[in-house]
């Protein structure tokens, strides 16, 4: 195991994870983290249709989408937390939109925004160039409906997407996140690490075995 | 000055050969034979007494067969219409002109160079129905993707299942009527 991998903050979380007895400490740790990366959502500059309108009122003044730290729109996907998809994704555009978010640094978060992202909105039946919901080629956190959606909706939206990472755990884990070491990899998180060393480490205590 | 005497005008400067009038319900129109079009394009723009010197659109359209209901006979074939319309400042007219083409291989030749901004348009008309402008500078497809297959405007055209990997079908799928 590589200095690397051996200073990995998933490897170090899992460690101090099983030889901590009580987790209350990164309980709070994960309510500041998710405190704070909900609260400072920074949306991506970009807006493909009419939506991209609405999406901008929401910017300004009389919505001013700042009041819940999501109102800094950064010019570049290096720096974006959250992609904001405003309008009809044609099939030309659909290799743009899914480049941006691989772009995108973690953790990452994806706003269908409009009828038109959701599910192809007016061009679902003869829209021969429009991809049918942008779901099809990157996952999606809210969907926001509309043609195009009120400014307050994109405000429930982002609300919604608040509540969804506050309810995240990011360095501990439930019992459905714990992991399965009986396999080659381990991927816990979205980082994916391979570790021979805590492929032979001993079960982690589970409510049925401690 | 209205269609019928912009014809009159064409008859009297010996340039009007094969040229009809096309009565639409609407809008009449001047119907040019394809390898006439740019001979008469170039006088429509030249000629002092008509000066057509702005290209408003150039855009195509795949027309149906229509048949009689009675006589079960041919009132209008199938083909494609390309549909310039192209106004005079200096003369205050507007005029339609119509050129009818074959389905199987639409061509005509390119206005491009005597109203540059047909360029676009005709890129357009060729990107949406397939129509081949023959001395266009540039000819290829304007809105969608270079490797595109099919016509969206024509009436035959088929939807595509997915484009390089990203499905464009509805999920769940349209029922079947
Ligand atoms: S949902 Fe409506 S407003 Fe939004 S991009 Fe589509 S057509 Fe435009």
């Amino acid at each position: 195991m590589g200095l690397y991998e051996r200073n990995h903050p998933d490897v170090m979380m899992f460690k101090l994870e099983r030889n901590l007895p009580d987790m209350g400490l990164l309980r709070v740790a994960d309510t500041v983290i998710n405190w704070g990366r909900s609260s400072s959502l920074w949306p991506m500059t970009f807006g493909i249709a009419c939506c991209a309108i609405e999406m901008m009122a929401v910017g300004a003044s009389k919505f001013d989408m700042d009041r819940f730290g999501a109102g800094a729109f950064r010019a570049t996907p290096r720096q974006a937390d959250l992609m904001i998809v405003a309008g009809t994704v044609n099939a030309k555009m659909a290799e743009v939109v899914k480049r941006l978010y691989d772009q995108m640094p973690e953790p990452k978060y994806v706003m269908a925004m409009g009828a038109c992202t959701v599910g192809g909105g007016p061009y679902w039946k003869h829209g021969y160039n429009v991809v049918k919901g942008i779901d099809k080629f990157v996952p999606v956190d809210v969907h926001v409906p509309g043609c195009p959606p009120r400014p307050e909706a994109i405000l429930e939206g982002i609300r919604f997407l608040q509540r969804k990472i506050m309810a995240r755990r990011v360095l501990t884990r439930g019992e459905h996140h714990t992991p399965d070491f009986t396999g080659v990899s381990v991927s816990p998180g979205t980082t994916g690490i391979q570790d021979p060393q805590l492929n032979t480490a001993p079960a982690v205590p589970t409510e049925a075995t401690s | 000055m209205n269609t019928q005497e912009i014809l009159e005008t064409l008859n009297k400067d010996g340039v009007g050969q094969g040229i009809t009038l096309f009565e639409g319900p609407k809008d009449p129109a001047l119907v040019i034979p394809a390898d006439r079009l740019v001979g008469v394009c170039e006088h429509l723009k030249s000629a002092p007494s008509l000066q057509f010197d702005q290209c408003i659109l150039v855009t195509g359209t795949h027309m149906t067969e229509i048949r009689d209901k009675k006589t079960k006979e041919v009132t209008r074939a199938e083909g494609i219409e390309v549909i310039y319309h192209v106004r005079s400042l200096r003369h205050r007219a507007l005029v339609a002109l119509k050129v009818h083409l074959s389905l199987e291989d639409p061509r005509v030749s390119s206005v491009a160079s005597i109203w540059p901004a047909a360029d676009w348009h005709e890129r357009e008309t060729y990107d949406m129905v397939g129509v081949v402008f023959e001395g266009h500078p540039n000819l290829k497809r304007i809105l969608l993707p270079q490797d595109w297959e099919g016509f969206p405007l024509r009436k035959d055209y088929e939807f595509p299942k997915e484009y390089r990997g990203i499905s464009l079908e509805v999920d769940p799928p349209w029922p079947q009527q």
